[in-house]
C-alpha cells in the first residue's frame, strides 16, 4: 500500500466477504430444500432463496470489484483517491440498497426477472451508487499515471454502469425481453467483467512476479481483444430458442466457442509471468489464488461454457442442470477467485499485518475448491442424465427429477464443504496470523 | 518490399487462375472442378500472403502456421465434399 | 518487414508480422472464425445435398468471379500503396489507397446488386439452412470490406508506413477470405 486512501478499499472487501457468507449460507439452505422439499418451506419458499443466493453473489462480486479498483486505481495512478468521503459513503448506500432488497424479497416484494428481480428504485439506486464510483475512479485516474492497467478496468467498469442500463427496459414482448435481459447477464459475465478480470489480474502478476510491466500489458491487450471479438457476438449462444432468428444458431455456435481462447490466454499468461518473473512474493496465497483464477476459470467458462454452447448440444441441454454445473463453477473460478486473489493480496498490506494466516488461506484454497469442483461434477453428471431422460426419451420433468436425487444429495455435501472452505477463507482474512506462522513464512517487505 | 513486377506478375497469375476456375466450374460439376477451384483458391490465398504481404521473405514459423491452416481447410472443405456423400448416405 | 518490425519489439511472435500487432489478432481470429463457416457449410451441404444444389444454381458465378477479381487488383493496389510509402512516396501512396478503395466499393455495388437480385426474387437470409450460411458469411465479409474501407481511409489520411502495413494486413486479409469464400460458395457443386 502507498496511499492512504487505498484503504477505503476495506470497507469493500469486509462487505463482500460477509455476503459471500451469506451467499453460500443460502445456497447450502436451496440444496437442502432441493433434497428435503418441505424444509423451510414456509418460511423460505425455494424462489426467495435463490433469488438471496444470487443476488448476494452479484452484489459481493461488485462490491469487490469496487474494492479492488479502489485499491489498485491510486496504486497504478500514483496518486490519491478522488474523494475518500465519496468512497465511503458510496460503501454504505450500496449496502443499504442490497440489504433493502434482501429484506423486501423476504417480504416477496420483488420483479421477478431473473437476476434482475430488485424493484426500480433499487435499481435507480444501483445506477447512482454506480455514478458516485465512476467519477470517484475516473478522477483519480484523471489527474494522475494512466497505464494500460487502469485504461482496461476503468473501460470495464464503465461497461459494467452501461450495460445495467439494459436492465431498465424490460419490454412485455417477451422476446424483446429475454434478448436485452442477455446484454445485462451475458454482456457482463463474458465482456465487460472479463476486462475487469484481466486488468486485475495483470496488475497482480505485475505485484507478485515482478515481471515487466511492457510485457504484461502487451499480454493484457491481446486478452482483451480476444474477449471483445468473441463475446460480443457470443451472445448468440443465448438466441437459440427464444424465438430470435435462426441464423443467430450460427452466430452464437461459431463466435462463443471461441470464447475459450481468451480464457487459454489467461491462464497461458499468468503461468508464463509465474515462469518468468522468477521473484519469489512473500504472499504465496495471493499467487494461488490467481493461478487458480486464470486455471479455474479456463474450465468453468472455458471448457464447460464449450461443452453446451453449440446449438445442437445446447438443444438438449438448455436449462437443465449441465447449465448449472456451467454457472457455479464459470462464477467461481473467474469472478470469485478473482476476487479472492486481491482480497489475499491486499488485505494484509492494507493491514499492515506481516504474519497473516497464510497457510490458513491456502487450505480455504484448497478446501473451497475441491467442494466446488465435487458439486460442479455431480451437477454435470445430474445434468447429463436429466437431459437424456426428459430431452432424448422424453420423460416427464418430475419423473426425471426423482432419478437425480443421488446427485442433488451429493451436491449438498459438497456445498457443505464449500461452506467450510469459505468461513476458513474470511477467518484468514479476518483474524489476525499468530506469530509462530510469521517464522515459517520468511517476512519479504511486501510490494 | 517486393518490387513492382513481382507484384504485377502474382497479381495477373492470380487473374488468370480465378478465370480458369470460373471456366470449370461453368463447364462442369462434381469432383475434378470442385477440387481445381479448391486448388485455385488455396493458391491464390498463398500468394496473397507470400506476395502482396511479403510474408515470403517474413519468418519461418509463421509461413508454417499459415500453409498449414490454409491447406487444413482446403482439405477439410474439399475432404468433406467429396467423401461426405458416402458417409452420409442412408 | 523484420527491418522495421523491430521498433515494436515484445510481442513476441506477433513481431514478425506486419504493421501492428493488434491488427494480426484480429486477423487471426477473423481467419479462425471464417474457417469455422466454411467447415460448417461443406458439413451443411452433405446434410442437405438437394437444397444446396439449388441455392448454388440461384448463385451469380460470374458476378463472383468479377468480384474475385475486383477485390485482387484491390489487393495489388494496396500493395504498391505499401511500397510507395516505404519508398517516403506520400502522394503515390495516397494515390493508391484510393484505387484500392475505390475497387472495394466496386465489389461492394456487385454484391449489393447479388443482394437486390436474390430480394426481388423473395430470397432472404431465412430462405433456408443453404441462404442463411449465404448470407452470413457473404454479409460478414462484405462487412469486413466496409470496415476495410474505413481503414484505408485512416491510412490515407496519417499514411505512416506503420499505418499502411496495418491497413494493408487488413485489407489482404479481407481479399483472402473471398479467394476461399468464393470456390467454396460459388464454385464446389
Ligand atoms: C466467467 C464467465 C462465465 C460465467 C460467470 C457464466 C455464467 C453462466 C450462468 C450463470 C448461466 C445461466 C444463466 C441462466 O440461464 O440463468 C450461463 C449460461 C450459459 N453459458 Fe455461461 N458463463 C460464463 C462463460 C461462458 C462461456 C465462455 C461460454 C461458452 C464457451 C458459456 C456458455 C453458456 C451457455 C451456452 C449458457 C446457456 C445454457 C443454457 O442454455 O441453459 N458461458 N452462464
Ligand atoms: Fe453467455
Amino acid at each position: 500500500m502507498k496511499y492512504q486512501s487505498q484503504r477505503v478499499a476495506l470497507y469493500y472487501f469486509a462487505g463482500a466477504l460477509g455476503l459471500f457468507v451469506a451467499q453460500i449460507l443460502f445456497g447450502v439452505i436451496m440444496g437442502t430444500i432441493v433434497v428435503v422439499p418441505n424444509f423451510l418451506s414456509e418460511l423460505l419458499p425455494f424462489n426467495i432463496a435463490r433469488m438471496i443466493h444470487t443476488n448476494a453473489l452479484i452484489v459481493w462480486l461488485l462490491m469487490g470489484f469496487f474494492g479492488c479498483a479502489y485499491y489498485l486505481i491510486p496504486e497504478e495512478s500514483e496518486t490519491e483517491l478522488y474523494s475518500p468521503k465519496l468512497a465511503i459513503l458510496q460503501f454504505w448506500l450500496f449496502l443499504f440498497g442490497a440489504a433493502a432488497a434482501v429484506v423486501g424479497y423476504l417480504f416477496r416484494i420483488h420483479e421477478g426477472r431473473e437476476f434482475l428481480e430488485q424493484p426500480l428504485w433499487i435499481k435507480l439506486a444501483i445506477v447512482v451508487v454506480a455514478l458516485m464510483f465512476l467519477f470517484n475512479v475516473s478522477m483519480t485516474v484523471l489527474k494522475g499515471r494512466k497505464t494500460a492497467i487502469t485504461n482496461v478496468l476503468l473501460l470495464g467498469l464503465w461497461g459494467i454502469a452501461v450495460f445495467f442500463l439494459f436492465s431498465l427496459y424490460n419490454p412485455s414482448n417477451l422476446i424483446l425481453d429475454k434478448m436485452f435481459w442477455w446484454w445485462v447477464v451475458h454482456l457482463w459475465v463474458e465482456g465487460v467483467w472479463e476486462l475487469v478480470m484481466a486488468s486485475v489480474l495483470a496488475f497482480l502478476m505485475i505485484k507478485l512476479t515482478g515481471v515487466d510491466r511492457e510485457v504484461v500489458e502487451k499480454w493484457l491487450y491481446i486478452i482483451i481483444s480476444l474477449t471483445l471479438f468473441t463475446g460480443i457476438l457470443g451472445t448468440g449462444h443465448h438466441y437459440y430458442w427464444i424465438g430470435t432468428p435462426a441464423y443467430w444458431q450460427w452466430i452464437g455456435s461459431i463466435f462463443s466457442a471461441l470464447e475459450v481462447v481468451p480464457f487459454f490466454a489467461m491462464v497461458i499468461f499468468t503461468f508464463m509471468m509465474v515462469w518468468k518473473g522468477g521473484r519469489s512474493h512473500a504472499n504465496k496465497a495471493a499467487l494461488l489464488w490467481s493461478l487458480g483464477c486464470s486455471t479455474f476459470a479456463f474450465f468453468g467458462a472455458g471448457v464447460w461454457g464449450f461443452l453446451h454452447t453449440l446449438a445442437p448440444i445446447n438443444y438438449v441441454t438448455h436449462g437443465t442442470q449441465v447449465t448449472a454445473a456451467h454457472g457455479h463453477l464459470a462464477f467461481y473460478g473467474a469472478y470469485v477467485m478473482l476476487n479472492i486473489a486481491m482480497f489475499t493480496y491486499a488485505m494484509p498490506n492494507l493491514l499492515k499485518r506481516e504474519p497473516y494466516n497464510q497457510v490458513l488461506n491456502m487450505w480455504g484454497f484448497w478446501i473451497t475448491s475441491s467442494g466446488v469442483t465435487f458439486m460442479t461434477f455431480a451437477l454435470t453428471f445430474a445434468g447429463v442424465v436429466q437431459a437424456h431422460l426428459q430431452r432424448v426419451m422424453g420423460m416427464g420433468f418430475m419423473d426425471v427429477q426423482d432419478q437425480l436425487g443421488l446427485f442433488y444429495w451429493m451436491r449438498l455435501g459438497a456445498g457443505v464443504v464449500t461452506l467450510l472452505g469459505v468461513i476458513l477463507i474470511v477467518w484468514s482474512l479476518a483474524v489476525p496470523g499468530s506469530a509462530r506462522q510469521a517464522g515459517r513464512v520468511a517476512a519479504q517487505p511486501a510490494e | 518490399m517486393p518490387s513492382r513486377t513481382t507484384l504485377l506478375r502474382a497479381w495477373g497469375l492470380m487473374m488468370g487462375l480465378t478465370a480458369l476456375s470460373i471456366w470449370a466450374a461453368v463447364s462442369d460439376e462434381g469432383p475434378a472442378p470442385a477440387t481445381a477451384a479448391m486448388a485455385a483458391g488455396l493458391f491464390k490465398g498463398l500468394l496473397i500472403l507470400w506476395v502482396y504481404l511479403n510474408l515470403g521473405r517474413g519468418n519461418p514459423g509463421w509461413k508454417a502456421v499459415f500453409i498449414v491452416f490454409l491447406a487444413t481447410i482446403a482439405v477439410l472443405v474439399l475432404g468433406i465434399f467429396l467423401l461426405g456423400p458416402l458417409v452420409a448416405k442412408p | 518487414m523484420t527491418d522495421h518490425s523491430e521498433a515494436h519489439g515484445g510481442w513476441g511472435a506477433l513481431d514478425h508480422l506486419p504493421g501492428n500487432p493488434l491488427m494480426w489478432v484480429l486477423i487471426l481470429s477473423e481467419l479462425v472464425v471464417f474457417g469455422a463457416f466454411f467447415v460448417a457449410f461443406s458439413v451443411s451441404r452433405v446434410l442437405h445435398p438437394a437444397m444446396f444444389l439449388a441455392g448454388q444454381a440461384k448463385l451469380d458465378r460470374l458476378a463472383g468471379g468479377v468480384n474475385t477479381m475486383l477485390l485482387l487488383t484491390s489487393g495489388l493496389a494496396a500493395a504498391l500503396a505499401v511500397s510507395a510509402c516505404a519508398a517516403g512516396d506520400t502522394r503515390r501512396c495516397r494515390r493508391w489507397l484510393a484505387g484500392a478503395g475505390l475497387l472495394g466499393v466496386g465489389f461492394l455495388g456487385v454484391k449489393l446488386a447479388e443482394y437486390a437480385g436474390k430480394a426481388s426474387q423473395g430470397i432472404g437470409i431465412d430462405t433456408d439452412t443453404f441462404f442463411t450460411l449465404f448470407y452470413l458469411m457473404t454479409g460478414f465479409h462484405a462487412a469486413h470490406v466496409i470496415l476495410g474501407l474505413v481503414i484505408l481511409a485512416v491510412v490515407a489520411w496519417k499514411p505512416s508506413l506503420e499505418n499502411a502495413e496495418t491497413g494493408a494486413a487488413f485489407w489482404h486479409m479481407v481479399d483472402l477470405i473471398w479467394v476461399l469464400l468464393y470456390p467454396i460458395v460459388y464454385l464446389i457443386r
